[in-house]
């Protein structure tokens, strides 16, 4: 199959993806996850509302610029 | 764990504040746990459930952390409900404001490895290590924004992590598979077009239709037999017509179904974070699902080198083509070609977290990474990988044995699931096998041997009769220094849980043979 998209550097920062797929691709079922055995999708625009609540979070409860955290997975 | 919405939430969430991310692997042992907690100085645990999140919390206890932890179970207590906040304005614009002053030279996230060798050390990886394997990516694989993926590798591994911001930058439908229960049953609901997989969950698919084979009656077996012996002689070259026209009748009765068993659209797929044996990559591509092997570490976020879905720019037994922008260089090559395998590039990790005097070691003075890995070119251009310098070894002959090549020899064997071989500073080759018992069942049953359970039938004289025929044909192809000339049948496999695989199920050889250290000994007794 022949790879026809170009290089693109309009991303330089991994968020940026996000960012990137709004103005570009922009997919109703960006990321989609089982829920009680059916498919559950959520917008790239729902994903970046979601993130960036999150990041508040982050800047109300003190959390700042290089402290790490962690996390682990498992089911 | 796979990966799912909320991580990449939590991920993406941190890198705009310049939180800086440590996944730790879920069958972590509490050390490790521990060591990373203590090491990183972590503020905020996230644990995907309750089970990891009571583990976090006595390791966060022991060390004395002062970190908040949470799990990712909305039904208990100590869930993290932050992932429901709503911001508000005054908020936005001090986010804003942190978004900006993120570099993509930060550091957004600190990956412990420990490979094989047993021991953790954090790789730290900038933004732009990543977004460089991105932009790598997007050049190199067949996608098309609404296709549909389906992520089932861990997200805390580096490769599937790359591979999932990739998928977003792609504009593809990322699908998580939530369970190994329900993995079959995803591929067939979501159908996907691609998937990043490693080759031990191939090796599964592959062993799935032996078994099938196993179960079938004389004529099917046959036909399931050729159909897979027609499959391993699938090239990257052009197809003749004879083999065209029983390509497709292969395909016609057997292989097709592999296919409509992924759900009937898949067409490509890359592996990577260990050796692919050859003739699996071959079947796969066979049976119409092209399967191409990448090759990178932790420390290059991952990619190195990996082969082209385009014809004439992949070769089956090598890990393909140097991605564009990465520097390598085989380092003291021998007469073959083989050296270990050094790389520079906008890829490249910072070093390793507080460990100055492992980054000397890894590092020369002119920036090259030492891989650990000893490798050559083939055909000028394709790099085919040896082994790990540390697991060649030497016998007290004074001959050197890489072992991977040897034990994707003898995993040829139906019967032989899994493979290790031994021989460091002995006299003699000699392996750790783990059978394939749902094949070795249906034999015993074929020929009127009673089965009772594993645990009992790797003492079984008939059986390791049988496995000793098995290693004896496969021997035949080898130098007399690298035939296995003793080994121990293990009576279940090397798992996860158990400690003996790594997150992306490779071997940990010393932890291997440190729990079969007694039957080793025995075989040199």
């Amino acid at each position: 199959m022949q790879v026809t998209r170009k290089p693109s550097d309009n991303f330089t920062r991994l968020f940026d993806v996000l960012a990137y797929q709004l103005a570009k691709y922009p997919n109703e079922k960006a990321l989609n996850e089982s829920v009680n055995g059916l498919w559950k999708g959520y917008s790239i625009q729902e994903i970046i509302e979601r993130v960036n609540h999150l990041s508040c979070w982050f800047i109300r409860n003190g959390f700042k610029c290089g402290k790490n955290y962690s996390r682990t997975g498992g089911r | 764990m796979a990966g799912s919405p909320a991580w990449m939430i939590i991920d993406f969430a941190c890198q705009q504040v310049g939180l800086i991310t440590v996944p730790i692997h879920s069958n972590s042992t509490s050390a490790d746990f521990d060591l990373i907690i203590t090491e990183t100085e972590s503020s905020l645990c996230i644990a995907a459930d309750r089970s990891i999140y009571d583990t976090i919390l006595a390791s966060v206890e022991r060390t004395k952390s002062t970190a908040r932890t949470y799990h990712l179970d909305s039904t208990h207590e100590g869930y993290f409900e932050a992932l429901k906040e709503k911001e508000s304005s005054n908020e936005l614009e001090k986010l804003a404001s942190l978004k900006e002053s993120i570099s993509p030279d930060d550091l957004v996230t600190i990956l412990y490895t420990s490979g094989s060798s047993g021991t953790p050390k954090g790789v730290m990886l900038s933004h732009n290590n990543i977004a460089f394997n991105i932009k790598a990516v997007l050049m190199l694989l067949p996608l098309e924004p609404h296709y549909r993926v389906l992520s089932f590798l861990p997200f805390s591994h580096i490769l599937e992590r790359m591979a999932c911001y990739s998928y977003l930058a792609f504009g593809v439908s990322l699908y998580f598979n939530s369970s190994k229960e329900s993995f079959a049953e995803d591929f067939k609901t979501v159908r996907p077009h691609f998937c990043t997989s490693v080759p031990r969950v191939l090796e599964k698919m592959y062993d799935f239709m032996l078994e099938q084979m196993m179960n079938r009656n004389f004529i099917q077996r046959k036909t399931i037999g050729w159909a897979l012996h027609v499959g391993k002689q699938y090239g990257s070259g052009k197809i003749r017509f004879v083999y065209f026209v029983k390509l497709t009748l292969a395909r016609w009765l057997v292989l097709g179904l592999w296919r409509k068993k992924l759900g009937g659209k898949i067409r490509h797929m890359v592996v990577g974070a260990a050796s692919l044996r050859p003739e699996i990559g071959k079947l796969f591509s066979a049976a119409g699902i092209q399967i191409i092997e990448g090759y990178g570490m932790t420390e290059t976020a991952p990619l190195i080198a990996v082969n082209r879905f385009e014809p004439g720019l992949n070769m089956f037994g090598t890990v393909g083509l140097i991605v564009p922008g990465v520097d390598l260089k085989i380092d003291s090559p021998s007469e073959t070609g083989e050296g270990e395998i050094m790389v520079k590039g906008p890829n490249l990790t910072q070093g390793y977290f507080k460990r100055q005097e492992l980054n000397s070691e890894v590092f020369t003075s002119e920036g090259w990474f030492k891989t650990g890995d000893v490798g050559m070119f083939v055909k000028g251009r394709f790099l085919k990988i040896t082994d790990r310098k540390k697991d060649i070894f030497k016998t007290s002959a004074g001959k050197y044995i890489a072992p991977q090549p040897l034990q994707n020899h003898f995993n040829k064997s139906p019967f032989i699931q899994r493979c290790l071989i031994i021989g460091f500073q002995k006299p003699f080759v000699t392996a750790l096998l783990v059978p394939h018992f749902e094949i070795l069942q249906a034999w015993c049953l074929q020929e009127g041997i009673h089965w009772t359970s594993p645990q009992f039938m790797v003492y079984n004289i008939k059986v390791r009769a049988r496995m000793q025929q098995e290693i004896d044909t496969l021997n035949e192809a080898l130098p007399n220094i690298e035939r296995i000339k003793d080994f121990v049948l293990c009576h279940q496999d090397w798992t996860l849980e158990s400690g003996e695989l790594t997150p992306t199920l490779k071997p940990i050889r010393l932890r291997i043979m440190d729990h079969y250290k007694a039957e080793i000994e025995k075989m040199y007794g």
